[in-house]
């Protein structure tokens, strides 16, 4: 099955960056959303998307709550999202694994960091 | 008896009639100190409160200056990353057309050394195929491809090192929201510090120019730009050591966080 990413950053840098390392890994479907809301309206328009890529700190829904409400839902509940963020203290990973993120990333990161995080999602997927 | 009791109550209202005027004497002074004090101090606060009216005023142009050069860096830093995908791509078609040439260089050989052993008997041909490695040997043509190979794979990982420095935008982007929170949060404060003294009773005056903070859960205030594996280092391990939703629950609680 091919992935289709949903990648979503309220910074288009970020976007832009996450979405060239997908390309140099191979992955090649992917949409972008800008905040945690526009991604649930997007996730709710395209049944396609099977892998979730989300910043954490966004305007109007966070990364967090997105997590949440993508958990709270039946239909995405086991859907695969990983937590590309700034927030390298123990308090927010635990909150992010709490939400029940797959895996986590802090920015800065490296395209092989983002590689493996992948691999290992789909790994116990 | 009774005129000389009213007497002695009269004398003693008396005395302390005195008494009060005695008191009056030494506190008047003070009011009229503390009175001439008022006199001065209120074109003072009215100085201070112009003051701080003045620099209140500049507090959004500040804010909106940071906001500007967020933008701005998003900009140029978008435009490096169309730079850098077009140089990608040029590395990519260099490097299509070098494997191709590769191939087909590896093939010529493999085709020569087939035929060698078919024109031994022919001088001429002989020579001409010496002349042909002879060539080859020149242009040392293996560890020439070599060298293009490995320089093809640098440019490849500078350019991926190029896109991964530029993260540095969001997070100072990041950390410029930080700082526009903090300068709103002070001319809040400042607004309510600043009084109407003009009619002779303390009130707020209306600020104008007000600057909207940006929300915090919009940015992250600690964030920072360091290349290192701890944070990534405490990321894994948080994981490793909680391979179920009851132990991250456990771990959560004994953080002490909700």
């Amino acid at each position: 099955m091919e992935l289709k990413f949903l990648v979503v950053d309220d910074s288009l840098t970020m976007r832009r960056i996450v979405t060239n390392s997908l390309k140099n890994l191979g992955y090649n479907n992917f949409i972008e959303a800008s905040d945690g809301r526009e991604a649930l309206d997007k996730l709710a328009a395209d049944s396609d998307i099977n892998f979730i890529i989300t910043d954490w700190n966004m305007p109007v829904l966070s990364g967090l709550e997105l997590v949440k409400t993508v958990r709270a839902d039946s239909r995405w509940a086991d859907l695969p999202i990983l937590m590309v963020t700034t927030r390298g203290v123990k308090e927010d990973i635990l909150q992010a694994l709490q939400a029940r993120v797959n895996n986590y990333v802090v920015k800065p990161f490296t395209p092989q960091v983002l590689n493996e995080k992948i691999d290992q999602v789909l790994a116990t997927a | 008896m009774h005129q000389t009791e009213e007497m002695k109550q009269l004398n003693a209202k008396l005395n302390d009639l005195q008494s009060l005027f005695k008191l009056g004497e030494k506190i008047i002074p003070g009011i009229q100190k503390l009175i001439d004090f008022m006199v001065e101090i209120v074109p003072f606060l009215n100085v201070i409160n112009s003051s701080i009216e003045e620099s209140n005023k500049k507090i959004p142009k500040a804010s909106h200056h940071l906001s500007d050069v967020t933008s701005a860096t998003e900009i140029a830093t978008t435009e490096i990353l169309d730079r850098v995908d077009e140089i990608a791509q040029e590395v990519q078609q260099s490097e299509n057309a070098f494997i191709y040439f590769k191939e087909r260089y590896h093939k010529r050989l493999e085709l020569l050394n087939k035929l060698k052993p078919l024109i031994e008997n022919n001088r001429e041909a002989v020579s001409i195929f010496s002349e042909i490695e002879e060539l080859d040997n020149e242009a040392n043509a293996t560890q020439t491809l070599k060298k293009i190979e490995t320089s093809i794979a640098k440019i490849k990982k500078y350019l991926e090192n190029i896109t991964m420095t530029l993260q540095v935008q969001d997070i100072t982007a990041q950390q410029l929201s930080a700082v526009n929170h903090l300068i709103v949060e002070v001319q809040q404060k400042l607004s309510s510090l600043v009084m109407d003294l003009t009619d002779g009773e303390l009130k707020l005056r209306n600020m104008s120019g007000k600057t909207e903070a940006p929300d915090s859960s919009h940015f992250d205030p600690n964030a920072k730009y360091i290349r290192e594996d701890n944070a990534q280092e405490l990321v894994d391990n948080l994981i490793k050591s909680s391979t179920s939703q009851e132990e991250i629950d456990k771990l959560f609680s004994n953080n002490g966080t909700k």
